[in-house]
């Protein structure tokens, strides 16, 4: 400890700060020292476990430490984040979070994101980009996502395995955040033969996991995979996918376990329907202490009608539909039953708002994104949090939700 | 061993077009007992060939032949004489001894007649299995002895994805069982899941360029020939 408080006490600049200030820095360091530390990651982490805990860069717009390790003065208590992505923060905040899907065009229409788009902005906190989805060629997944940044939305930038190698999954993600991206989905990908080319080569270099770990070596340490320094380190906020329904089920968590280990910070899962089955999952998580290490949102996609609940049940691999839900929408007249698809989901985000380890809902209404504001206000999720990520922001509700 | 399957007869005789005097060398080896190019099938094929040229009225001279080996030069002596009397070279033998007579006899168009299409083992008679994709870097061992490069349909080492069927079947086909699936039975029935727990960091592939193998006892010896 002697260590630290000489290096800090030295680094400060007495001119710039009051003294209250330097109580404030020098109460609040407490930090683990590893053996082989270099300087710059020590006073790095004392960085890190300053503004942690006092928080004073807040009140302070030409903050030293800020200079000191080059960011924006007066970035409050994103400096904490690993991404600063509004996502994170609002996860971070303790807010029950919400993200949609977008899926990109068939071609090269802008107008079909902006539409897409307009029905999502200020009803979800980020929303997914998915890539060549069901290994159908579309938009790229990072243009898409750049289209949805100037549409003033949040993008989740998703990422299969299946069509590039780690060379052009590296140059993506550098691109990808020099652009304003900074949440990823780490994903597999569907396999190539459900696709509209199915014998093209799958890539698969890399696993989802792999690519996890690849994200958070590029955004922890600086380093691209093969070992190089990256010149400006993509800040990644890292996502990951789970089925809690697939084979082998006790597996499953195991599975979630080795995502987090890799460094996913938050996980989508598939589209739940068994309630039961979900519970049981984020259960075994929960005793796994894997809900306190990453944020798990919960899949939902409101049935359109009975035929796309039967197709749910019967042709798509890894999903569980339960009978009482199908019997449930037969139950109701044809023209109604569109609507009572979007009652059940409102039910299910009610109970996943209640239930200990779910963090927030990731909505996939596919192709139905003009009814996504409907469902959001119906699950009672409006208005969706404001956390401003720019210099001087409110952050006064953050405040709030950090003292818990 | 690997396994290879004889090319249609159109394409075989596409192959052949223009060349009158054809010498048909069948391979004792992987393809004979995989019952694709071995003394047998060399027969089958010439004998095919012969009577769908009778139909439109045309015929070709094919000398049918079996070597021991296509994967090793010494079993090509006794082939050396004949090669010269003849147009073309129509391989039985996969696509490394089809290279391998191509290298021997560069003046004559050596030709394949086979697909070569896996590594693998038999399930019955006549009935084969692709079981290796020669990654060069074996993870067998920490997989209860089932491959994932090969057996799981987007080569997983830390799967299994999300797809799995209900009844542990890939999601590619309801047929195929899933790899991870069967590498998780196994391994918890030998009480050893804790080999598949960590996370297997990105693998540094091994089979980018064409590879050699020196065994040991050898090494000295092709080292002074370099
Ligand atoms: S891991 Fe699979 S592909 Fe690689 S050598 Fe072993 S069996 Fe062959
Ligand atoms: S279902 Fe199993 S075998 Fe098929 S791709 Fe997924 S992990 Fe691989």
């Amino acid at each position: 400890m002697e260590i630290l408080f000489s290096i800090t006490l030295i680094s400060i600049p007495v001119g710039r700060r009051n003294t209250a200030a330097i109580t404030v820095h020098i109460r609040s360091i407490f930090i683990t020292l590893d053996a082989g530390m270099t300087k710059e990651v020590i006073s790095r982490r004392v960085f890190f476990s300053r503004t942690e805990t006092s928080g004073c860069c807040k009140y302070d717009t030409s903050c030293f430490w800020a200079n000191h390790f080059n960011q924006p003065a007066g970035h409050g208590e994103k400096s904490l984040m690993k991404s600063g992505s509004n996502l994170e923060a609002v996860l971070k905040s303790g807010h029950f979070a919400i993200t949609g899907e977008l899926g990109p065009p068939r071609g090269t229409d802008v107008q079909v994101v902006k539409k897409k788009a307009a029905f999502l902005k200020g009803m979800v906190d980020a929303v997914n980009i998915t890539d060549n989805q069901t290994a159908v060629v579309r938009m790229s997944s990072w243009a898409t996502s750049i289209l949805v940044v100037q549409e003033g939305l949040e993008p989740n930038f998703q990422m299969v395995c299946r069509d590039r190698n780690r060379l052009a999954m590296q140059a993506d993600i550098l691109g990808a955040y020099a652009h304003g991206i900074k949440n990823m989905l780490c994903l597999s990908g569907d396999h190539q033969s459900f696709g509209d080319h199915p014998n093209t080569k799958g890539v698969f270099d890399i696993d989802s996991i792999q690519l996890i770990s690849m994200v958070k070596t590029m955004r922890d340490e600086g380093r691209f995979l093969g070992g190089d320094e990256i010149d400006g380190p993509p800040k990644m906020f890292i996502g990951a996918a789970a089925n809690p329904f697939g084979e082998p089920f006790e597996w499953r968590v195991h599975r979630l376990a080795k995502k987090v280990a890799a460094g996913a910070d938050f996980i989508q899962t598939q589209c739940i329907y068994n309630m039961d089955r979900f519970r049981q999952w984020i259960k075994m998580a929960e005793d796994m202490g894997l809900t306190d290490k990453v944020y798990i949102m919960a899949g939902v996609t409101p049935f359109k009608s009975l035929p796309m609940a039967k197709y749910m049940k019967n042709k798509v691999p890894g999903m569980d539909v339960p009978d009482h839900l199908i019997k449930r929408l037969k139950g109701v007249e044809k023209k109604k039953r569109a609507a009572e698809g979007i009652k059940i989901a409102c039910e299910q985000i009610q109970e996943f708002k209640e239930m200990k380890g779910v963090a927030g809902v990731h909505l996939m209404a596919i192709e139905w994104e003009h009814k996504v504001p409907q469902i959001v206000e119906q699950a009672g999720l409006l208005p969706r949090p404001n956390i401003k990520s720019d210099a001087g922001g409110d952050t006064s509700e953050e405040s709030e939700e950090e003292e818990d | 061993m690997i396994i290879a399957e004889r090319k249609p007869l159109e394409e075989i005789l596409g192959l052949i077009d223009g060349f009158d005097r054809i010498l048909a060398i069948g391979c004792g080896g992987c393809t004979s007992i995989c019952l694709a190019g071995g003394q047998r099938e060399v027969m089958e094929l010439s004998g095919e060939i012969r009577s769908k040229l009778a139909e439109s009225g045309k015929k070709k001279d094919i000398f049918e032949y079996t070597i021991e080996r296509q994967c090793n030069a010494n079993f090509f002596v006794e082939m050396d004489h004949m090669v010269k009397d003849y147009d073309a070279v129509l391989s039985m033998a996969c696509g490394a001894g089809v290279q391998f007579v191509a290298d021997r006899y560069p003046y004559v168009p050596i030709l394949p007649a086979l697909n070569t299409t896996f590594v693998g083992v038999d399930k019955d008679v006549g009935w084969y299995e692709e079981s290796c994709r020669t990654c060069g870097d074996c993870v067998l061992g920490e997989t209860g002895g089932i491959c994932p490069v090969t057996r799981c349909a987007k080569s997983l080492f830390n799967g299994p994805c999300g797809g799995t069927r209900s009844d542990g079947t890939c999601e590619v086909d309801p047929n195929i069982p899933c790899a991870w699936y069967e590498i998780f039975k196994r391994l918890k029935g030998q009480n050893r899941l804790e080999l598949i727990t960590k996370v297997r960091p990105a693998r540094e592939w091994r089979n980018q360029t064409r590879r050699t193998v020196v065994q040991e006892p050898y090494r000295d010896r092709y080292e002074k020939v370099k």
